[in-house]
């Protein structure tokens, strides 16, 4: 009886191996980061002619080097600004409002990385920059407290280069020594 | 003729544009639209009215600009007269010069593409696009300016003339000229190629100054090498634009880690400019090759860039590259052989360092006025006479300004501490070993005399030749490099030809303290003022009279119409008096070199406790041709323990405040220059509320001159600007500013008010423009505006005028108690 019982077993345990084995392995999915974008416009790929969709601005400003749409927030003392360069979206600043104090999980969740964080003229007040260069997007926020005040929206780059850029031009991957007046 | 100026038309506008203007496809329009503008051949208006609808989606009025503008061009034809036209033809003929350019344009094409390409990273295609946009959006602009449209008929007449000489070609040459012009690849090279010299001008003056960043090392390297830095360096009539480009620079050696590591080059091309951080930058290069021929400058170099990069101003990157430099192995050596002079063994060699570093990391702080600042350090610490020649050296070679100030200021304050400096330190030179001469002991003798300077001025100008009598070579060649690299620091105008330091900075580095207890704050470098009261702390339960001597002193120009506002608070819980005393009588002139003392007494009729007496002077007065100059100094006296509320002055800690590199030590007496900062704070409850319900706030006390204060890990710092009279009380208020933010969800409610939105950020805080910064700048201007209000400050907008919702703002957060 004992040598019927070890019997079985080992076929129950060969089936169960076997199973387990030839169970057909989920095929690799290579996951693609995508681009993080405003209503659809996308840094780098938008053009000029794209921002039709997002109604009339309320100003438009120009300089040598790009022109500044500005859309209307839902708060009436601030906008979110598009830049225009070479007739091609470069860089959009959303203003996030309502401040929620879970607008930061909200910016983290779906993300599949840590954020790469960036000191910049907010930092004594613990507003850091939290950068996410190949989803071409960041944010201004207040970790701690959880709120969003900036969504930055550009093409991916490497950190390195967006460091160079005149958009990230005041902020650092190290604390500025600054002492106030 | 109106067939003719039909084909004319087609010609102009080409065939493809009437077809897409008859669409009423969105995107046709908008290809014809740019069509049109590439050729110029829309009107500014035009182009708004389109681009206007092309914003509100009005497809229709798009489509019936563009028709509009097509039957206008038309017209233009049909009414210009055929002669016009036949001159126009004229005017677009090849000058002789212009074929020459054209012929030897022809053969620089290769080249020119890819210096193109190198040079911006553009394909041809791409810059070229590049180009007539920028040239179309320049030609907008002038339109739109009668200036450049005077500028433009003068180029038209020139093109006559050329025109005309155009004439004294044959005829083949002509043909061939007329065909290489008109072949429009090859004048769109010469286009692009004449383009590309203004182009770098302008971008890298325009974007290196403006718009930290975005230019390539490549192109700032051929800018440099074509001497285009000549065009922008003379422009650089500021400091902050010189450290912009310099910054820039760095960044992009960083961004590309490509090595600045031709110094010589730098040094050449930026020797005729007012760029002192590159000055400083290739000196000390040229100072390290000096010393060690076999240093590699790359890796110095690179040094330097990164540390460029780091810093926020030249200052600061002064003081950071100086550090790694100092401590670099080349000099290192330099200094260990120099044993000699500081002693044998490890103990010279430490000494030596010391002396070294102490000199360095302290004369470099930024806003320090440096002779005040190296006769602190001298006194404490000069380690023998090297001390003192390093200073004579010093001296000598800030130039003449530097020279007439400190033989002015010697001369004139004998045994003051600076005087005393220099008696002791000059004492401990070996004459014998560097002045055998005798000569350095005249200089001293006539200097402790207090009358004549002009021994120490004979020796000033000689001490080159005084230290070629010095044995040891190398510490001499430690001295010249400390000497190369910090003169450009401290004595910009030797390189300059002129003052470098700001109005600002000038006005806040003679700050002193007077003893304890005194003060002497931010304001004209005419007027030196203590006020310093005679019994500093004083037990509780006291009454009667306090005294306060006040000391002014005329520094190097004759004062005139001097006038004084003398003012004294008693500051109790809850409460604050004013004390009344009589008015001081001043002489209406104070000579230079000449002081005016007094001393006033103030009453405390009823016994008193746990308070605080502010006694503050305010001076106006006419220095030479410089009209209402001001100054002012505050005397405080404790009695009792005043109230702190929440602050807690904390003495101990290793922590590094916010990065200044100085770690806190005990308060000491400074914690008496900024109880009057609480007690104003204080006159709200309902904001001392606010800030102190969630329990203690240490306050740190670092003592360097790195600027008023800063806020980190819930705590305040106040460095040497933040504890004294009227500037400690707007810094302290600033910090609390951002205890509040941390402390509240205030900063929330401000922001979403749109209070810098509407307003801009107050303008007063200038070293970060953020908005949580503006939210600590809007306490600390409510609380602080009356009491700090600086010179350069006249040139904002006035507050509270300008900025009124700024101060309701804070207005409400105070309570309506109104400073």
């Amino acid at each position: 009886m004992k040598r019927i019982i070890i019997f079985l077993g080992a076929i129950i345990l060969g089936v169960a191996l076997s199973f387990f084995f030839t169970k057909k392995q989920p095929p690799l999915v290579q996951t693609e980061i995508k681009q993080a974008g405003w209503k659809d416009v996308l840094p780098g790929v938008s053009e000029t002619k794209d921002l039709l969709k997002l109604g009339t601005p309320s100003s438009v400003r120009s300089t040598d080097q790009e022109t500044v749409y500005s859309y209307e927030t839902t708060n009436q003392y601030w906008n979110n600004d598009v830049h225009i360069q070479n007739n091609q979206v470069a860089f959009v600043k959303e203003r996030v409002f309502p401040l929620d104090e879970k607008s930061y999980a909200t910016f983290l969740s779906g993300q599949t990385e840590a954020p790469i964080v960036l000191y910049g003229p907010d930092s004594a007040s613990s507003l850091f920059l939290y950068v996410f260069p190949s989803r071409g997007t960041a944010a201004l926020a207040d970790k701690g407290r959880g709120f969003v005040y900036e969504l930055w929206y550009f093409a991916p780059d490497s950190i390195e280069n967006l460091l160079i850029t005149p958009f990230f031009s005041e902020y650092s991957p190290t604390r500025k020594v600054q002492a106030d007046i | 003729m109106a067939d003719q100026n039909a084909t004319t038309l087609q010609s102009l506008i080409g065939s493809e544009i009437p077809h897409l203007i008859g669409s009423s496809e969105q995107a046709s329009l908008i290809e014809a639209f740019w069509l049109l503008r590439k050729k110029g051949l829309l009107s500014p208006p035009e182009e708004k009215k389109f681009i206007n609808n092309f914003l509100e989606g009005n497809y229709p009025e798009m489509q019936s600009v563009l028709q509009q503008s097509r039957d206008r061009i038309a017209h233009d034809l049909e009414n210009t007269p055929p002669q016009v036209l036949q001159e126009d033809f004229s005017l677009n003929r090849p000058t002789q010069q212009q074929i020459r350019t054209v012929l030897e344009t022809q053969k620089k094409i290769p080249t020119i593409l890819e210096e193109i390409k190198q040079a911006t990273g553009l394909t041809q295609e791409e810059f070229s696009k590049k180009l007539v946009d920028q040239y179309l959006l320049s030609s907008r602009k002038a339109m739109e300016q009668t200036e450049k449209e005077r500028v433009a008929a003068a180029f038209v007449g020139r093109l006559r003339n050329q025109a005309m000489d155009l004439q004294s070609l044959s005829e083949k040459e002509r043909v061939v000229a007329t065909q290489l012009q008109l072949d429009p690849k090859i004048n769109e090279l010469i286009a692009a190629y004449h383009e590309t010299e203004k182009q770098f001008a302008h971008d890298i003056a325009g974007l290196a100054f403006d718009s930290p960043g975005p230019v390539s090392y490549p192109a700032y390297q051929r800018a440099l090498q074509k001497n285009t830095s000549k065009k922008i360096l003379p422009d650089s009539e500021s400091r902050q634009q010189a450290h912009d480009f310099a910054m820039n620079l760095s960044q992009a050696s960083a961004a590309t880690e490509t090595p600045i590591n031709d110094f010589s080059e730098y040094y050449r091309l930026t020797s005729k400019g007012k760029s002192l951080p590159f000055r400083l930058f290739a000196q000390a290069a040229d100072a390290i090759t000096n010393l060690s021929p076999e240093t590699k400058e790359a890796r110095i170099a690179s040094q330097f860039a990164r540390e460029l990069q780091k810093n926020g101003e030249s200052a600061s990157f002064a003081n950071r590259i100086i550090g790694p430099f100092v401590t670099s192995d080349t000099f290192r050596r330099a200094i260990q052989n120099g044993q000699q002079t500081f002693g044998q063994g490890e103990q010279g060699a430490k000494t030596s360092s010391s002396f070294v570093m102490d000199v360095i990391s302290t004369v470099l702080h930024p806003n320090t006025e440096p002779y005040v600042q190296l006769a602190t350090i001298q006194g404490a610490h000069a380690p023998n006479s090297m001390g003192a020649l390093y200073a004579a050296l010093l001296a000598y070679s800030g130039g003449q300004e530097a020279l007439l100030w400190t033989t002015s200021n010697l001369g004139k304050m004998g045994s003051s501490r600076l005087g005393g400096f220099f008696e002791n330190t000059f004492n401990k030179i070996d004459f014998s070993a560097i002045n055998p001469g005798g000569l350095l002991a005249r200089a001293v003798g006539g200097l402790m005399g207090g009358t004549s300077p002009n021994g120490l001025l004979r020796f000033l100008t000689r001490p080159v030749t005084a230290v070629a009598w010095y044995k040891n070579g190398a510490i001499l060649a430690a001295l010249g490099v400390i000497l190369i690299i910090t003169v450009p620091l401290l004595f910009p105008s030797a390189l300059t030809g002129g003052p470098v330091y700001n109005q600002a900075v000038i006005n806040t580095a003679l700050v002193t303290n007077g003893g304890d207890g005194a003060t002497e704050e931010f304001g004209s470098k005419y007027i030196r003022v203590t006020k310093t009261p005679t019994t500093p702390k004083l037990g509780n339960n006291f009454s009667g009279d306090v005294s306060f001597t006040i000391s002014i002193i005329a520094t190097t120009l004759p004062l005139t119409n001097v006038r004084v506002v003398d003012t004294a608070m008693l500051y109790g819980t809850g409460k604050q008096t004013t004390l009344s005393f009589p008015t001081i009588d001043v002489p209406k002139t104070i000579e230079p070199g000449a002081s005016f003392t007094k001393t006033v007494t103030v009453n405390v009729s009823q016994k008193t406790s746990d308070s605080l007496i502010l006694n503050t002077i305010d001076i106006t007065a006419d220095a030479g041709e410089n009209i209402g100059e001001t100054k002012s100094a505050s005397g405080i006296v404790t009695i009792g323990t005043p109230p702190t509320w929440c602050f807690t002055p904390t003495d101990s800690g290793s922590r590094d405040s916010c990065g200044s590199g100085v770690s806190p030590t005990p308060w000491g007496s400074d914690w008496a220059g900024v109880l009057p900062a609480i007690m104003e704070l204080s006159k709200s409850p309902t904001y001392m509320a606010k800030i102190c319900k969630a329990g203690p706030i240490p306050v740190w006390r670092v003592r360097t001159n790195f600027g008023g204060g800063c806020y980190s890990n819930g705590g305040i710092y106040l460095y040497d600007y933040g504890v004294r009279g009227g500037s400690a009380i707007y810094t302290f208020a600033h910090e609390t500013g951002h205890v509040l933010n941390a402390r509240s969800g205030l900063f929330n409610t401000f922001y979403s008010n749109g209070v810098p939105a509407r307003e801009g950020l107050l303008p007063t805080y200038p070293n970060a423009k953020s908005y949580t910064e503006d939210f600590a700048e809007t306490i600390g201007m409510y609380v602080g505006h009356s009491f700090y209000y600086p010179a350069k400050w006249s040139a904002y907008p006035k507050y509270p005028e300008s900025y009124p919702l700024h101060y309701q703002f804070a207005k409400e957060l105070f309570g309506n108690v109104e400073y």
